[in-house]
């Protein structure tokens, strides 16, 4: 077996405190409801456990997997080393999928192997949250193309033939950005098998669901994820296949749809094309108050509008160093990870090791963490942990004019208006477990 | 201690004004309903009309933003007790207005927003902080209340050789004050001169600092580029906006102005001592003009009927530069206010003078106006013929250009007799061979924080009057105030054409004499009374303080020299109502055309952020809509619309819209 980051002493030892955990019994995870939702995030490899790592190269899946294996072990880890953390959670979730089955990595595959990866098959939150707030359909439903996209051959790209919804032009902010060329750019979200078990067995696919479960009239005394659940939101840029061929040798690619709407919100046609990933968002329930991880496309500060206001940390910057080399020669060497957010504070000492936040906020001493493709406008205060702690839902239904169905994000007593540090309080509004993708759910009215 | 008392701090530079223009046009813009004219108009249509009218409209920024910034303010000279300081780490330090916005950027900018946009007089600045200094070494207040404008002097800027594109020829005063608690101080170890302002602050009788500051001298032109070009013309600017431009075309001021003691008892935006008016038409002439007659610039002509503040100045202009060119140049003083410390023992004493806004500048250079020298006196009360000279004539070295930024235009002049006579009598200012009376003491002045008020449908709210005594809170008993209606400027003299409802704060109807002016008694030199609006539209209600004896008599137009409320009664959109109901399905086509089309067409530069008229982009930021448009940030500079026309009915539109947009799926912040 190889052997992960080898380069960091401290990661190795982590890896093999993981592996060795893995064959100890009761290894389920301690602050997860599995029990209700007995959903592995990622499924058992078939490579023998237990190999020692060796040698400048990179991990395998399966110990990737077993990272995520045990709960415990994987919260030690997060707190030595976040961004081999990071790093791993990017390979995992970009790890070429199995064919017939949708969120399971293919082990027969490395990474940059030809198709899509695992996170492009997890369940897009289109598919989740229906129109009169529906149930949707179960795991293995594959998503359902329009059929005037489905008749078009799709460009060639490194996903493969599958065609992308994109479901969003429009950042949290309320602001959209811009690509070189002018072209918006697009996103979608997407939920592991984990996450969509939790949400469909619980109704909390629509508004009145979730409202029950803050009332506490619903399946479960409070939504509390799993801690095997994952999200990722990736940001892309249309790309021409013919004037672009520069930028489609640097990007990951994909072939992908987006509904045109007219000003008044009519649909008007599916546009269609090449899209480049320019940046990626990946959470996990690893801990408590989740982590947050994102990665971006080296070329951004060129090739799209939006200019970094954190620099990326020096120790950041070492980490990818080592493994963009490793992911020489595939696509994924052009990505780099901006940081791993997993406190809401910084450390006041500093930087631990491995920098868990890319930077902070000199004022409050809160944690930063933010995407230039996707906080493009507000990253002197994007916290994602922050943000998302305040994910929440009322207990009933609006009735007059400024009833609120979620607490506002919107901070405005700083600039940008957004909240960085401890999380603000919640109450009358009940907790959503940090998961703001619950706010596209629709009322079954 | 007050602005007029020492310590005080001075800030010097240049203040840049970013307003959209659009709407000081009635043919533009309905500020009754605040609707486009006209209503139905597409964006296409109404831009495209605005942009090919530039010319002859003199509508010189179509897509403004409300910004407003000090530019290379620094501050430039301090005065303490014990003089003025050479040294210390505070001087030179930058002097900021700031706000706060919805994305990155560094020193976001304060908003200036009229409440009457057709008018010239009605200016407030949304803030929220104000910073004298810096982290290492200064002092930063949080906004308690906006800035309001005081003390308009129309004939501040000569500009006599015709160089400069002069944007108005008024210099205005702005002011507000921030209480001890909401002060945040940097560095006073190292700077004895903050270390003395706060001590001052300190003080029992102090309720915090004041901070106002003169606008003048405000020029067109002068930072507007387009593909590289300066854009110095209104040709060049049409030619620009038809070619595509959506940039910026600030205007800028120059600044002065002054930070002091705030003292207990003093409202926020009111003047610091006994008030010194204009004497109408006075006028004393220039004495030796700086700087010889130039070959006057083209002014374009002022197009008939038109209402905006550019084509009023234009048409000032106009005459202004025929009548100088016929005779010597004149000028007079503006607004001003004074202190009077009388020894105590003797007939001396001491006065500080406020002439921040009374010495007009003759050219782009704020070369001062030499009216020889300017001189005080007294008039007695009772025999009126009779005049008591007041200290040493205050020569043009004084009140030139290097002494005003010196002094932060504040003089004081001692006086070894004449004590007496002021006492009982009043003060006045003259200039000129003939000793010509410019300004005149009014010593009792109604003043009052509650300047720029927005009512909405049914909303009442209450409006405090105090009534000052030569700068002290009055202690007669004799008083009354009698309020009257303005509405476009014209005094309203019939109930049926009243545009607000005034009552006593219990709620009764004020009782109104002939003419329709109400009439409130002054107790512990206050007056309270309440005030709803009768009708959608934009007015003002006039103050003025008379012994009870005697009937007020109001002007048919109202006079700037006045004490006055600026009210805009929002719309009252009866025809909405049948959406604002629970559960009523409110289509994206009602909340556009009622609610943000105003701001699509008339304020352009909102959809350049934001498309209004975009369904997907406005339900995108739906998060934001929401908490912008919420009453409890109104003060802050976060809040939208920034011209602050959005009526509660409209509000409720938007907001039950937005709730479907929530309880369809909004986007996800992940």
């Amino acid at each position: 077996m190889i052997r992960l980051f080898a380069s960091l002493s401290l990661a190795t030892v982590i890896i093999a405190l993981v592996i060795s955990g893995c064959n100890q019994p009761n290894q389920k995870p301690s602050t997860s409801d599995s029990s209700k939702n007995p959903t592995p995030k990622k499924p058992t490899d078939p490579h023998p456990p237990g190999s020692k790592p060796k040698g400048d190269v990179l991990p395998t899946l399966a110990e990737i997997s077993k990272l995520e294996q045990d709960s415990e072990a994987s919260a030690k880890v997060l707190g030595n080393a976040p961004l081999d953390f990071g790093w791993a959670m990017f390979l995992y979730t970009n790890w070429p999928a199995k064919a017939d089955e949708r969120g399971v990595p293919d082990p027969a595959k490395k990474p940059g192997d030809a198709g899509p990866v695992v996170w492009e098959t997890w369940k897009n939150v289109a598919e989740v949250f229906l129109e009169k707030g529906a149930e949707p359909p179960d795991w293995n439903t594959p998503p359902v193309v329009p059929p005037a996209v489905a008749a078009i051959t799709p460009p060639a790209s490194d996903s493969g033939p599958m065609w992308q919804r994109m479901t969003e032009s429009i950042q949290v902010d309320g602001f959209p950005t811009k690509d070189d060329s002018g072209e918006t750019t697009l996103y979608n979200v997407f939920q592991n098998k984990s996450v969509f078990d939790y949400i469909r067995t619980n109704e909390l696919y629509n508004v009145q669901g979730q409202i029950a479960v803050a009332a506490g009239s619903g399946p479960i005394p409070k939504i509390d994820f799993p801690w095997t659940a994952m999200e990722v939101k990736a940001s892309w840029r249309w790309l021409d296949p013919e004037k672009d061929q520069a930028k489609i040798a640097r990007y990951f690619t994909a072939p992908a749809y987006w509904a045109e709407l007219d000003d008044d919100g009519n649909f008007v046609k599916w546009r269609t094309g090449l899209m480049g990933l320019t940046g990626l968002h990946i959470i996990s329930k690893d801990l408590p108050t989740w982590v947050w991880i994102t990665f971006e496309q080296v070329d951004n500060g060129t090739w799209t509008k939006a200019k970094r206001t954190n620099p990326i940390p020096a120790k950041v910057q070492e980490v990818n160093s080592k493994m963009q080399k490793l992911l020489a020669g595939t696509k994924f060497a052009n990505y780099e990870l901006v940081g791993v957010q997993t406190s809401f504070m910084s450390n006041p000492s500093g930087p631990v090791d491995g920098t868990s936040v890319n930077n902070s906020d000199p004022g409050k001493g809160g944690s930063l963490l933010a995407n230039t493709q996707i906080e493009s406008a507000f990253q002197s205060r994007s916290s994602c942990i922050t943000c998302h702690s305040i994910a929440s839902i009322a207990k009933k239904l609006p009735e007059n004019p400024e009833d609120l169905l979620r607490k506002s994000f919107v901070e405005v007593g700083v600039t940008p208006p957004y909240n960085v540090g401890e999380s603000p309080d919640l109450a009358p509004f009940v907790s959503m477990d940090f998961a703001w993708s619950l706010r596209r759910a629709k009322s079954k009215q | 201690m007050s602005i007029l008392s020492l310590p005080r701090i001075t800030f010097s530079g240049k203040t840049e004004w970013n307003p959209d223009t659009t709407n000081n046009y009635d043919t533009y813009y309905d500020s009754t309903t605040a609707a486009p004219v006209p209503p139905n108009a597409t964006r296409d249509d109404y831009l495209g009309t605005l942009k090919s009218q530039v010319t002859d409209q003199g509508n010189w920024n179509l897509y403004g933003d409300h910004a407003v910034r000090f530019v290379d303010t620094t501050i430039s000279s301090i005065q303490l007790q014990s003089g003025t300081v050479a040294s210390d780490p505070l001087l030179g330090k930058p002097t900021l207005i700031l706000g706060l916005v919805w994305s990155d950027g560094k020193n976001p900018p304060a908003r200036l927003v009229d409440v009457d946009p057709y008018g010239a007089t009605s200016s407030q600045l949304f803030f929220d902080s104000f910073q004298i200094g810096d982290n290492q070494v200064g002092v930063t207040g949080k906004r308690v209340d906006r800035f309001s404008d005081r003390d308009f002097f129309f004939a501040r800027n000569l500009n006599l050789d015709n160089q400069a594109m002069i944007a108005g020829k008024m210099g205005v005063v702005w002011q507000t004050a921030f209480p001890k608690d909401q002060l945040t101080w940097n560095g006073l170890s190292s700077s004895p001169a903050l270390a003395a302002l706060k001590k001052a602050v300190d003080a029992s009788d102090a309720a915090g600092l004041v901070i106002r500051f003169v606008s003048y001298r405000t020029q067109y032109f002068t930072n507007c580029k387009f593909n590289g070009k300066s854009i110095t013309t209104f040709e060049e600017l049409q030619a620009a906006y038809e070619q595509g431009f959506t940039g910026r075309n600030p205007a800028y001021s120059a600044l002065l102005g002054n930070v002091g003691v705030w003292n207990n008892g003093s409202i926020q935006t009111g003047p610091s001592g006994s008030v010194l008016n204009p004497v109408p038409k006075a006028s004393v002439p220039i004495q030796t003009p700086t700087t010889p007659a130039a070959v006057p610039v083209a002014i374009p002509a002022a197009p008939a009927g038109s209402k905006t503040l550019l084509t009023r100045q234009q048409a000032k202009l106009q005459a202004s530069a025929a009548a100088e060119a016929a005779s010597t140049p004149t000028a007079t003083l503006g607004p001003s206010q004074f202190r009077v410390e009388f020894d105590a023992t003797g007939d001396s004493g001491k006065i500080t003078l406020d002439f921040i806004n009374a010495v007009p500048e003759v050219n782009q250079q704020l070369v001062k106006a030499d009216l020889g020298s300017i001189q005080l006196q007294a008039r007695d009360n009772t025999d009126t013929a009779k005049v008591t000279p007041l200290g040493d004539p205050i020569p043009y070295a004084t009140y030139n250009r290097e002494a005003y930024v010196s002094t932060g235009g504040v003089l004081t002049v001692p006086f070894k007799k004449g004590a007496g006579a002021l006492k009982n009598g009043i003060l006045e200012v003259t200039a000129g061979p003939s000793a010509t009376v410019l300004l005149k003491e009014r010593p009792l002045e109604v003043v009052t924080d509650s300047k720029s008020i927005y009512l909405d449908e049914g909303q009442t709210t209450p409006v405090q009057l105090t009534v000052q005594d030569r700068g002290s809170v009055t202690t007669r008993t004799d008083l009354n105030i009698s309020i009257a209606q303005y509405f476009n400027g014209s005094l309203i003299t019939a109930a049926a054409d009243a545009s607000f409802r005034l009552t006593d704060t219990g709620g009764t109807a004020l009782p109104v004499s002939t003419g329709f002016i109400a009439t409130i008694p002054v107790v512990n030199g206050v007056a309270t009374f309440q005030v709803s609006p009768a009708m959608a539209g934009t007015g003002a209600l006039c103050y003025q303080v008379h012994p009870s004896s005697i009937a007020a008599v109001f002007p048919s137009n109202l006079q700037v020299s006045m004490s006055f409320s600026n009210i805009r009664n929002l719309p009252w959109d009866d025809s909405l109502a049948k959406f604002d109901q629970p559960g009523v399905v409110i289509p994206w086509s009602v909340v556009y055309e009622n609610v943000l089309k105003v701001y699509d067409l008339v304020y352009p530069v909102m959809s350049l952020v934001i498309d209004l008229r975009n369904k997907q982009a406005v339900d995108g930021a739906s998060g934001q809509f929401r908490r912008a448009t919420a009453l409890d940030i109104f003060e802050s500079t976060l809040y939208m619309p920034i011209t602050r026309e959005m009526s509660q009915r409209k509000r409720n539109i938007l907001w039950r819209y937005l709730q479907q947009v929530e309880m369809g799926g909004g986007s996800s912040p992940q």
